[in-house]
């Protein structure tokens, strides 16, 4: 089975796990040579046209790829990077992938649960359902246990 | 088909569309044929998912690198959009990273602010470099009556000067927070005395820092040339060396700078404390002094009140550069005023302990300064010998001189800012350079400074007894000014704080009066006869900015301006690519378009006249014939010649040009289009547009 990557798509949040996800594929990239593509997702809401003006969040959204760009640079790896407005993250993420023909798709995830127990988030969600290529999750560690009180 | 024919083509349709025919429409175009244009250089790419309902927008900024989106209709160029483009200015833009850093943008400005530590290595180098040269100042007046017992007057001296200097700065520290926008003199005293007075006050302080620089870079220079002889033919090349350190030391920006020369300012701190300490703690034990000062011979005049009073005027010199912290309070951290205010005091404690410890010494070790040796110097070898210590202070005397300057490559630009931003100095000294320093006072002063030096050769002592004049005169203006400002504003204790100032006003005037009066025939009249001078180029630079605002001036009374009315002429030599270009771009600007053909040739203007009424019979065409064969001035004078026929109207004289592939190709070509456009500037009436058209190889 062939396992070199030519793209890798890396879809970022302005949260701490996109580091994690950036060194993970810049690694990737750098045995393969492969182009990473840093993706960050509007999501636009149902009352406003998919293709509404939307500044403040497209400020925020350069903003985050830019800083996650600084990042990836200093780092040592070159990386391009992608803005899009969808409904939802997820199926842009992997319409996206598709699109870009991109062979990886590496996706950072918080540690996160739901009624008590551990959930992979719905963006991951989905991209884990649907993505056509690799997916690779890079959770966060665990959070750590609460220390007891007083000795309890 | 090439990009020249693609674009000669899209111009075609886009003609056609004018005179009726339909274009095809294409993607982004709007009802004229013309690309919509997206002025916030983003585009939005419209892309269907897999599945149904996963329709996404991609949002493309290709420029991204260049501009970015912060708000609607706002764009933010990056670092790399003020890259230039040419490789002759890529080079110098890299030489000037390599000597002053990378740019700064305008957000780092609250990082680029000084600790206390640093601020006061930065704007307290010249005051406390003083103690150096003070004492012996006071010391070479009063050696003249030596014999009559008047260096018995050092200490009462010192200590007068010392409470003036308390004084000054007790006073300055009131400003820091009452001005907390950065209160030097000049804003002071044109707040609440008078505009002429604040001129004056910027105008005796900008002299000082010039010749503070000139000074002290020499004084440091002379240092090295006489502990290294060798170096004596090179004084003036050293000296403009250690201003052009300066100077780019300066232009990395003020932290940066702050890194640079903070250290040798609490070397000599430490040194000269190290001095004082040892030396004082010898006296109390009664120890006799390491290597006993040589007995020079001293004058025998009587001690008279004018010798007194000279040698308070020479001492006096401590106190300059005591206001550049008042005038840099904008460059603290914050709390400003609070941070600015503390280090002050630092500054005022650490002067007046150095200059009564430095007087001290020098009168119980009987100590007078010769032309081979100054007072520390002699001072150095009584305490520790002539040993590893001994060179140490010394080196950290003559690097503290050097830096005595950089106080006012702080000082200078920021004085010439804030005049600049009033309108009372050239506005590119409001111009902040690549680290946000303010580049363009820190060049000139640099420069008025090389040219000081230059001038005396790098002797300039001669400057020394200016100095005091132009700061005594500032410093009384500022605190007259601070009386007035405490008596306006009535706030709480404002009894009290104008009574400091004012005694601070009565000191420094006494001290303005002393050293006009004594140092006049010495050269201080040159400070009394600039001053005036400068003021008046002040007010003469102030007169034509405010004309130049008052004819810019949109009267929003009056009716607004009407449409300007154009005639449009297109001088034209051939009928070619370049010409065509020229002529549909002129046929956008106006109904009529008139194209003037100059020439020796009448079968030649024929041929072009059928070639126009080919291309467009609507083009009108006028032939002067030119037999003395000049063609610039017949067109030009025809160009005025019509323009009178309709003063009010606008001429657009629309150029053709073309641009050679090579460099080398343009000397091959007559550059009229160049030559007609440099003719036509100056005229007020007329727009002068060259339609370049680029050939290919």
């Amino acid at each position: 089975m062939d396992t070199k990557v030519k793209r890798i798509l890396v879809p970022v949040e302005g949260v701490p796990t996109d580091n994690e996800s950036i060194v993970l594929a810049c690694s990737f990239a750098k045995r393969d040579k492969s182009d990473i593509l840093l993706l960050y997702v509007i999501e636009v809401r149902r009352n406003l046209p998919i293709d509404a003006e939307m500044s403040k969040e497209i400020e925020h959204g350069e903003a985050v790829l830019e800083k996650v760009q600084r990042f990836a640079d200093k780092i040592g790896c070159r990386v391009q990077t992608d803005l899009l407005q969808a409904r939802e993250a997820g199926p842009a993420i992997v319409n996206e992938a598709l699109e870009r023909d991109a062979q990886l798709i590496v996706i950072g995830v918080p540690y996160y649960e739901k009624f008590g127990e551990y959930a992979v988030q719905p963006r991951a969600q989905y991209v884990l359902e649907h993505a056509g290529c690799r997916v690779i999750l890079a959770r966060d560690p665990l959070p750590q246990a609460q220390p007891a009180l007083n000795g309890q | 088909m090439s990009e020249k024919e693609k674009s000669d083509s899209a111009m075609n349709q886009n003609r056609a569309e004018q005179n009726g025919v339909p274009a095809s429409s294409t993607n982004g175009s709007n009802e004229n044929g013309a690309k919509e244009l997206k002025l916030d250089l983003t585009q939005q790419e419209k892309r269907s998912g897999v599945r149904a309902g996963d329709t996404y927008v991609r949002v493309v900024r290709p420029h991204r690198h260049l501009f970015q989106k912060v708000a609607p209709g706002v764009l933010r160029a990056t670092e790399v959009a003020i890259e230039p483009e040419t490789p002759g200015r890529q080079a110098f833009a890299k030489l000037r990273r390599i000597l002053i850093g990378e740019p700064l943008p305008n957000a780092a400005d609250s990082t680029e602010r000084l600790t206390k530590t640093k601020a006061l290595a930065i704007f307290a180098s010249d005051a406390i470099s003083s103690v150096a040269y003070a004492t012996e100042e006071i010391l070479v007046v009063l050696a003249f009556a030596g014999a009559s017992g008047g260096l018995e007057y050092l200490s009462p001296i010192a200590v007068a000067i010392a409470l003036l200097l308390a004084t000054v700065a007790f006073s300055y520290r009131q400003t820091v927070f009452a001005y907390p926008n950065g209160g030097g003199s000049y804003v002071v005293s044109k707040e609440n005395i008078g505009l002429v007075p604040g001129l004056v006050a910027a105008s005796a302080l900008l002299l000082d820092y010039v010749l503070t620089v000139s000074v002290s870079i020499a004084a440091g220079t002379a240092a090295i040339t006489s502990a290294f002889q060798e170096l004596q033919p090179y004084t003036v090349p050293i000296a403009l060396s250690f201003i052009a350190i300066m100077v780019i030391g300066n232009l990395r920006g003020i932290r940066e700078s702050g890194n640079i020369f903070a250290v040798p300012t609490y070397v000599f701190i430490a040194a000269l404390s190290l001095l004082i300490g040892v030396g004082l703690w010898r006296l109390f034990m009664g120890l006799p002094p390491v290597e006993s000062p040589t007995l020079h011979p001293v004058g025998n005049e009587p001690v008279t009140l004018w010798l007194l009073l000279t040698a308070f005027s020479a001492g006096s010199v401590a106190a300059s550069g005591t206001e550049a912290i008042a005038n840099g309070v904008p460059a603290f951290k914050q709390p400003e005023s609070k941070n600015a205010a503390r280090t002050l005091v630092v500054m005022a404690v650490v002067l007046m302990v150095f200059f009564l410890g430095i007087s001290n010494l020098a009168h119980q070790y009987n100590i007078i300064p010769t032309h081979d040796e100054t007072v520390v110097s002699q001072l150095a070898r009584a305490v520790f010998g002539t040993n590893f210590i001994y060179y140490f202070i010394q080196f950290a005397t003559m690097l503290i001189l050097i830096l005595a300057a950089n106080t006012s490559f702080n000082g200078f630009p920021r004085l010439a800012w804030i005049l600049a931003q009033d309108g009372f100095m050239p506005h590119q000294f409001a111009h902040r350079g690549d680290r946000l320093a303010y580049s363009n006072g820190i060049l000139i002063l640099g420069f008025l400074a090389g040219a000081l030096i230059v001038l005396f050769q790098g002797v300039t002592v001669a400057l020394i007894p200016l100095y005091a004049v132009g700061v005594f005169l500032a410093f009384t203006l500022s605190q007259i000014g601070m009386v007035r400002h405490w008596h306006r504003t009535r706030g709480p204790h404002w009894q009290r704080n104008a009574a400091i100032n004012a005694f601070g006003a009565f000191l420094t005037l006494v001290a303005l009066v002393i050293a006009a009066t004594t140092k006049f025939e010495r050269g201080a009249w040159i400070i009394i006869v600039a001053i005036p001078l400068l003021v008046g180029m002040f007010l003469l630079i102030h007169h034509h900015y405010k004309n130049v605002h008052e004819q810019l001036k949109i009267n929003k009374a009056e009716a607004p301006a009407a449409a300007l009315r154009q005639i449009v002429i297109v001088p034209i030599a051939e009928f070619n690519r370049a010409s065509e270009r020229a002529l549909l771009f002129a046929c956008g600007l106006g109904p009529q378009v008139n194209a003037v053909h100059v020439t020796e040739e009448p079968e030649q203007a024929k041929k072009l006249a059928q070639e126009l009424a080919a291309f467009d019979p609507k083009i009108k065409l006028i032939v002067v014939e030119t037999p003395y064969r000049a063609v610039l001035e017949p067109l030009l004078k025809y160009i005025d010649a019509l323009h009178q026929q309709d003063p009010n109207a606008f001429v657009t004289v629309v150029v053709p040009e073309f641009l050679p592939a090579h460099w080398w190709q343009r000397f091959l070509h007559n550059g009229t289009a160049a030559r007609l456009n440099r003719a036509l500037k100056p005229h007020p009436n007329v727009a002068v547009v060259n339609v370049p058209y680029g050939l290919e190889h």
